[in-house]
């Protein structure tokens, strides 16, 4: 037996090696967080100045990788921290309570304007201290969540501030249709856990959630039983299609096992009759 | 002989056809499973092509309208989340198989002579399936058909002298847009299609002229059957395939019922947006080694070695010319295919965890 083997193969060979050769190199991931100069020094500075980095980790804006930066300005890339937190690198620092509104609405715009339009807002204009998007949303530090309405708005949080008649019942209300809106997400993430495309639902939900969002951040009787009368039939809506879907899903998975059945009876009788085809 | 099939048969000759290729027709003794993976791979063909005509009586091949007329057949066609499940999944299957069938034909050997020209007409299908699969890709019109189609086609620029036009030429613009989508509906549904199944008529008769290679021996360098002797094709072998296709119509529906996001990332949910890329655009699983590649090594060298695996994978036989079959008596091919084999699975997890 001759075997004959052709120059081209070394050049396969060689293709093959440095395909092994670059495999380690895709364990060298670059961390977005050891890119950011706030992060690197915040951590080994004093408490007060070192908290807001594992707070941030928890938050809503590390989850969408928004930094530091993103907020506070300045250049995450500069290793001198004068120069990094310079004006020349557009540093903004903390912002006034007068300011807040405006820092936030930078990427936060529909609900700023939303605030800015009602009560609270026209109280802030004229110069009453009144709360604004830190007093709620950073009552936990850096550790902002996302917009949980239940965990936010709290009788022992805002027993005063609300601009309505009877604040207790309509925190009693947005509670109500928050719990709704929390059953409906249940709801749409129970069907599309059975293979359902819900994004058009989960984009219902989403919208109906920023809709009465907006209204409440008007805090305003006006603006807010409008809004929540809405938003309890656009997630009532959202719920029973979701659970259409549930229900379309069970009903697939018993075809499945219907079809996957009769198949493997099939199966079963094709092996038998080529063993008695033997 | 009477009757309709009687006058079909005077002027066809379809019984004496049908004799010999099925009901007389015999396989070399020892022949294995393997053999039927080949029709289970034609089977899947088929029946992307009669699922994709029931898609095409609802799906409308427009940009503006494409997206919503796939969400429509998922969930207001009677049936139709059925049709494009077993259509996408079957395909994912598909060009699993076609991937096993490859490596099988080159560990064991089967592209030796007298069969080089069937390895090449096997090769030349399976970059067509990916060609089908790529532009199938693109069709539905979402964030992941946008953006996957927009690297895989950014990649071209690569090539030498031409690489700019090529991608301009692909795309029909500059960039991914209306153009790139009809060139992709034209490659999908006529000239793929066509040219496949062209080629693989001619991959059948290739792999019937010369007869199934039988299962290699160690110290032997048999190729070939003696006509007449060997196992009859009928019923054994045709029981057999059957057995395959069933196994393999199990696996389609058992994801279809049970996994029926298993191919579907987050992306392909979402309408198309020019405006808003998604972080982590990748191709699907079976292109996920082109996309990995180029993040491990400089990218003009990571298209000299794809193309080197391609230029490889066709001159096998061209390679490996000695009459050994057996693995163990052709170690340095055998090296060679496990390690393009290593080398794809390595880098297509890479790929997918990167």
């Amino acid at each position: 037996m001759t075997r004959r083997l052709h120059p081209l193969w070394g050049l396969q060979l060689v293709w093959a090696l440095l395909l092994a050769a670059a495999a380690p190199g895709a364990a060298q991931l670059l961390d977005p967080e050891a890119e950011s100069t706030c992060i690197t020094c915040h951590e080994q500075e004093e408490e007060e100045l070192a908290v807001p980095v594992p707070e941030w980790r928890e938050s809503v804006h590390a989850l969408h990788e928004v930094s530091c930066d993103g907020c506070h300005g300045g250049d995450p890339r500069e290793q001198d921290a004068d120069l990094s937190m310079s004006e020349e690198a557009g540093f903004l620092d903390n912002p006034s309570w007068t300011e807040m509104t405006d820092y936030c609405g930078v990427c936060h715009e529909g609900i700023a304007e939303s605030y800015r339009l009602g009560y609270l807002g026209r109280n802030l204009r004229e110069g009453v201290r009144v709360a604004t998007c830190a007093t709620c949303h950073m009552a936990d530090g850096h550790r902002i969540v996302e917009s949980r309405p239940e965990e936010i708005l709290t009788a022992e949080r805002c027993p005063h501030c609300l601009g309505v008649d009877d604040p207790q019942s309509e925190l009693a209300r947005l509670h109500e249709v928050r719990a709704l809106e929390l059953a409906t997400a249940a709801q749409v993430r129970a069907a599309g856990d059975k293979g359902m495309d819900v994004m058009g639902l989960d984009a219902g939900r989403r919208a109906a959630h920023a809709s009465w969002m907006l209204s409440v951040h008007r805090f305003h009787d006006e603006f807010i039983e409008p809004a929540l009368r809405v938003a309890r039939a656009e997630l009532a809506e959202v719920r029973s299609t979701a659970i259409e879907y549930e229900r379309r899903a069970d009903e697939r998975r018993r075809y499945g096992a219907v079809v996957l059945g009769a198949l493997g009876m099939l199966l079963v009788s094709l092996v038998l009759m080529r063993r008695a085809s033997k | 002989m009477s009757g309709a099939a009687g006058w079909l048969d005077r002027r066809t000759g379809w019984r004496d056809f049908f004799r010999r290729h099925f009901t007389e027709a015999r396989l070399p003794v020892g022949s294995d499973s393997w053999l039927s993976l080949g029709w289970v791979l034609v089977f899947a063909f088929a029946l992307q092509i009669a699922t994709g005509m029931l898609l095409l009586l609802y799906f409308v091949p427009a940009p503006e309208q494409a997206f919503e007329s796939v969400g429509r057949i998922m969930s207001e066609v009677p049936y139709g989340w059925f049709v494009r499940l077993i259509h996408s999944h079957a395909a994912n299957w598909m060009v699993l198989g076609l991937f096993v069938h490859l490596f099988h034909t080159a560990l064991s050997g089967s592209y030796k002579a007298p069969r080089e020209l069937t390895w090449i007409t096997g090769c030349l299908l399976l970059l067509m399936v990916l060609g089908m699969a790529l532009s199938g890709y693109i069709l539905p019109w979402s964030q992941l058909s946008y953006w996957a189609t927009t690297v895989v086609t950014a990649s071209f620029r690569y090539v030498p002298f031409v690489g700019q036009e090529l991608v301009e030429w692909v795309r029909g613009g500059e960039l991914v847009g209306a153009p790139t989508f009809r060139r992709a509906f034209m490659a999908h549904v006529a000239l793929l299609p066509a040219g496949l199944a062209l080629v693989l008529v001619f991959h059948l008769a290739l792999a019937r002229r010369a007869g199934p290679a039988p299962p290699p021996v160690r110290g032997r360098t048999s190729s070939g059957t003696a006509p007449g002797a060997g196992i009859p094709f009928h019923p054994r072998f045709v029981l057999k395939h059957g057995i395959q296709i069933v196994l393999f119509l199990m696996l389609v529906f058992a994801t279809v019922f049970f996994a029926p996001h298993l191919f579907s990332p987050l992306e392909s949910f979402l309408a198309a947006d020019p405006f808003d890329t998604p972080p982590n655009v990748k191709p699907e699983w079976y292109l996920l080694w082109a996309y990995q590649l180029p993040r491990m090594v400089p990218e003009r060298l990571s298209l000299v070695l794809q193309g080197v695996a391609v230029t490889g994978l066709f001159a096998l036989p061209f390679l490996d010319r000695g009459p050994a079959r057996h693995p163990l008596d052709r170690p340095a091919a055998t090296a060679a295919v496990l390690l393009a084999l290593v080398a794809l699975v390595v880098l297509t997890v890479l790929g997918y965890l990167a």
